[in-house]
């Protein structure tokens, strides 16, 4: 491949990402593609603008310069975004790929360089070519079974966590209901278990029993009840069915007072100083 | 004597390499010389060890009591191997910088195992709500009340959110990928860093071998954290701006300037320790070249970063990261009062194998070997690599190796110094590694009985470093493995109860609300709820009845709501403290809290009970009446 041809592969590449991103490709698609637009291509193109080659005593510097150049250049062009757009999908793509392909126009007038980035691409390309073409047959079965043992560890973590994050939890939850001017409250019981929950929900108003509903909730599933506030204490509990003593318990005591929030806040506000302090006379 | 002169000179010390010599010389003699290792070979051991980490942790999430003893030997394997292909004299450069990029890779890989659903470490939260909050308002500098500092070093979420953005992947992956990708990139960098400095690819294969040992980096800098990038620029930019670029053209010497300058101003505005770090360590070696050498092409280039660096800091913290004055100052002049009044108070969080836990003899071990090799590759420094080579470069980072006593001193003597003892200890391996290296590959002549022992040593001693540096890191000894809660606990105070309450919390009531709390839900809900969390209100708790005093502190801080995890009252905080406390109080234990203080909100006229999983409750306190 000519030194040339080289260099437009970084902005074909870049082209080729943006269109999948902003075509809003699948997830995965996107973030193959997306990763090295953000993480490797700035930092090539910006490696090929400057003409710096690779040196034989320090393998991989290239790339590691790249990825540095990346981060660097990413973290300041978010600054320029900043200033004079969004930081949204679409001016980050216009970002990095005219980055990208500013870079690499000046890499292609500097191109004529024996020691361009091109031929070096091309020469490690042939260079792992051959040494994957060389490499004993023991050594690729190796490492195809370390590949695979990362990937078992990978999927018995994934399984682990999961299961241990499942834990049965039931939420039981009490706020206003829409639209009743705090005149009635939502009670929710969120069953977020791998199993039906059957419960008794209890209602007092003060100290009195008022009603015991038996409760079903599907897993994953939530319940919910509106309950008027006519005064006094509402308190609900759940309890296991046949069960003594709740394992919930939500409340709703009222306001107290006729204090609210707000004047509080300005009472609050008022009280701090805003300059300094001036002695009385 | 020209730079040329020396140029010539020191690069026929360096090709001498006795160490690789005489070993190869003596390696049909002795099996522990003999021993080498390919690249498939170590990726296929690595991979072992992974997997027997990847079991230890499915045993703890389990709670089997054979789950750390599995764990350790997976660690201990991939060290093993990783010191015996390190030390060895025949791996070529290539195979080198691939072996301690698979070093990364199993780091950043072990990292996600340990967490693989979601962020847990606080501040990976910090971090999150801070991308979070560039994803919702697409703008920078948004208050972040759960890190104040992190809106003005925005290049970590930058990063992150670009490409968050771009794929639609959320932040929790695209966070892991910019953290694996710097955290493997910078494996690379600090080989070509010590490369530069000591000139020899043993001596900078075993020195970034060492420094990946360091405490922090296998848990805290394969983080999403703002440290994780910074790290790699400023790296890159100390590699160039050491380097002898001797023969190079002045048009590619400029464009490689350029590189750094670039690589600088990122690092500016990622994270303000590590620019500090690396501004400060050019300006030494500017004036450490200056005096002891000449003030040849490499000052000139130390300087003039170190003035670009300065420059670009000033602008940057005037302008908008002016909280960082306050962010590092307050710590840093109680450290320093600390050491200078001796007030020997051990830290809070950073070093809890000191406090008496089963592993704190294998930090002291660990601290006293590497002591003692810091003090021998300084030795060996500056007596050992001849005179005439002027090979300021090794003998400056000796010097600064010493810095690794200083931060010791912190540990031990400034009140919460371990905390930032833990933290500084990444950069003082920065130095230590390539000091402590020059004594493990050594390059000057030593006896044949005493060379057969020196790799077997190294593999040894790497092994010692290793676990000492596990029992003093992250995670911390208490949750090396995950699967166990402990309340205030980092990572493990962290379970499905507060997370699932803190979901409810934004889902139901919205973000920006004024939350109480104990340091774990505090650092959830500054994250995943927006809120804006106190965590400071130790008495909110710990009070057992609704005192004036109470109510009077739920007045005078806001408060809307209150988080109350009812395990609280069950055991006393891991890490010393439910909340967040003054400096004063580090290194003291915190109790359980009664069960009344945290029941005594119930049936209050004005607080109502909206949330409850029967262990986490929420009080909405905003109707509570003066009084």
């Amino acid at each position: 491949m000519d030194s040339r041809l080289a260099r437009i592969a970084t902005p074909g590449y870049a082209a080729v990402a943006a269109i999948v991103v902003l075509l809003r490709a699948p997830p995965a698609l996107s973030a193959v593609l997306a990763g090295p637009l953000v993480l490797l291509v700035p930092g090539l193109a910006l490696l090929a603008a400057l003409d710096l080659p690779g040196q034989a005593d320090y393998p991989g510097r290239r790339l590691v310069l790249s990825i540095a150049l990346s981060l660097a250049t990413t973290a300041l062009g978010g600054l320029i975004l900043n200033a004079v757009a969004d930081l949204r999908a679409t001016p980050w793509v216009i970002w990095l790929v005219a980055f990208t392909f500013v870079c690499s126009a000046v890499g292609w007038l500097r191109a004529s360089s024996a020691e361009g980035l091109a031929a070096e691409a091309v020469a490690a390309r042939r260079s792992a070519a051959q040494r994957f073409r060389s490499a004993p047959w023991h050594q690729l079965a190796v490492a195809g079974i370390a590949v695979l043992l990362f990937a078992g560890a990978a999927v018995l973590t994934e399984e682990s966590s999961r299961s241990h994050y499942d834990k049965p939890l039931t939420q039981f939850s009490l706020a206003p209901a829409g639209g009743s001017n705090g005149h009635s409250v939502r009670l929710t019981i969120a069953n977020l278990t791998p199993d039906t929950e059957e419960m008794d929900l209890t209602l007092f108003r003060g100290s009195f029993q008022i009603a015991t509903v038996p409760v079903k909730v599907l897993p994953s599933h939530s319940w919910m009840h509106e309950e008027a506030l006519t005064g006094g204490v509402l308190r609900a509990t759940l309890t296991t069915l046949g069960g003594l003593e709740p394992f919930s318990e939500v409340s709703w005591t009222g306001d107290g007072t006729a204090v609210t929030r707000a004047p509080r806040i300005a009472a609050t506000r008022r009280r701090r100083p805003s300059g300094p302090a001036k002695k009385a006379s | 004597m020209t730079d040329e002169t020396i140029r010539r000179e020191r690069g026929a010390w360096l090709r001498r390499d006795l160490g690789a010599a005489r070993a190869s010389a003596t390696d049909a003699q002795t099996w522990a010389t003999r021993l080498q290792l390919s690249v498939p070979g170590v990726l296929l051991a690595l991979a072992f060890g992974t997997s027997l980490i990847a079991i230890g942790f499915a045993g703890g999430r389990a709670h089997e009591p054979w789950a750390e003893a599995v764990f350790l030997a997976g660690w201990i394997t991939s060290v093993v191997v990783l010191a015996v292909a390190m030390t060895s004299a025949s791996l070529s450069d290539r195979a080198r910088v691939t072996v301690l990029a698979l070093q990364a890779l199993q780091q950043s890989f072990v990292r996600w195992m340990y967490s693989p659903l979601y962020f847990a470490f606080p501040d990976e939260l910090q971090h999150w709500r801070a991308a979070s909050d560039i994803l919702i308002f697409h703008h920078l500098f948004h208050p972040n009340p759960a890190l104040p500092v992190s809106p003005g070093f925005p290049g970590l979420e930058e990063i992150t959110t670009a490409l968050a953005s771009l794929s639609r992947i959320g932040i929790f992956p695209a966070g892991l990928i910019v953290a694996a990708v710097s955290h493997i990139a910078l494996a690379g960098a600090m080989f070509y860093l010590y490369r530069r400095v000591s000139g020899n690819p043993r001596i900078a294969g075993v020195a970034a071998f060492l420094f990946a040992l360091n405490p922090l980096h296998a848990g805290f800098d394969t983080m999403f954290i703002y440290q994780a990038p910074a790290l790699l620029l400023g790296a890159v930019v100390l590699e160039i701006a050491v380097s002898d670029h001797g023969g190079q053209r002045q048009q590619r010497e400029r464009a490689t300037f350029l590189a750094a300058v670039i690589c600088l101003a990122g690092l500016v505005v990622t994270h303000h320790v590590t620019a500090a770090f690396v501004i400060g360590t050019l300006g030494v070696v500017t004036v450490t070249f200056t005096i002891f050498r000449t003030f040849g092409p490499t000052a000139k280039r130390t300087l003039s970063l170190f003035l670009i660096g300065t420059a670009l800091a000033i602008v940057w913290v005037s302008t908008e990261a002016q909280s960082v004055v306050d962010y590092l100052g307050k710590p840093l002049s109680t450290a320093v009062r600390g050491v200078l009044h001796f007030g020997h108070q051990s830290g809070t969080v950073a070093l809890p194998a000191t406090h008496g836990s089963p592993g704190a003899w294998l930090t002291v071990v660990a601290t006293i070997v590497t002591a003692c090799l810091v003090l021998a590759g300084v030795a060996a420094a500056l007596w050992r690599i001849p005179t005439k080579t002027r090979l300021t470069l090794p003998r400056i980072f000796a010097g600064f190796a010493l810095s690794y006593f200083g931060v010791l001193g912190i540990r031990e003597f400034a009140s919460d110094g371990a905390e930032l003892a833990g933290r500084l200890l990444t950069f003082a391996a920065v130095f230590t590694s390539v000091t402590v290296a020059l004594v493990l590959v050594p390059t000057w002549q030593i006896g044949e009985r005493l060379r057969r022992f020196v790799r077997p040593a190294a593999v040894a001693v790497s092994v010692v470093i290793f676990l000492g540096a596990t029992m003093s890191g992250w995670p911390a000894p208490w949750e090396l493995l995950p699967g166990s809660f402990r309340v205030a606990g980092f990572e493990s105070g962290i379970d499905r109860q507060n997370r699932e309450a803190v979901q409810w919390f934004r889902a139901n009531l919205g973000q920006n609300r004024r939350v109480a709390c104990e340091t774990s839900i505090c650092s959830l809900a500054g994250a995943y709820a927006g809120a804006y969390p106190i965590p400071d209100e130790p008495s909110l708790y710990y009070t057992t009845a609704m005192t004036p005093s109470v109510v009077s502190l739920i007045h005078r801080r806001r408060i809307e709501y209150l988080f109350v995890d009812m395990r609280m009252s069950r055991e006393a905080p891991v890490s010393g403290h439910f909340f967040r406390t003054a400096s004063s109080r580090a290194g003291l234990q915190d109790p359980a809290v009664p069960l009344s203080g945290l029941t005594k909100f119930r049936g209050v006229s004005g607080i109502q009970l909206i949330y409850d999983s029967s262990q986490i409750q929420i009080y909405d306190v905003r109707e509570l009446p003066y009084g």
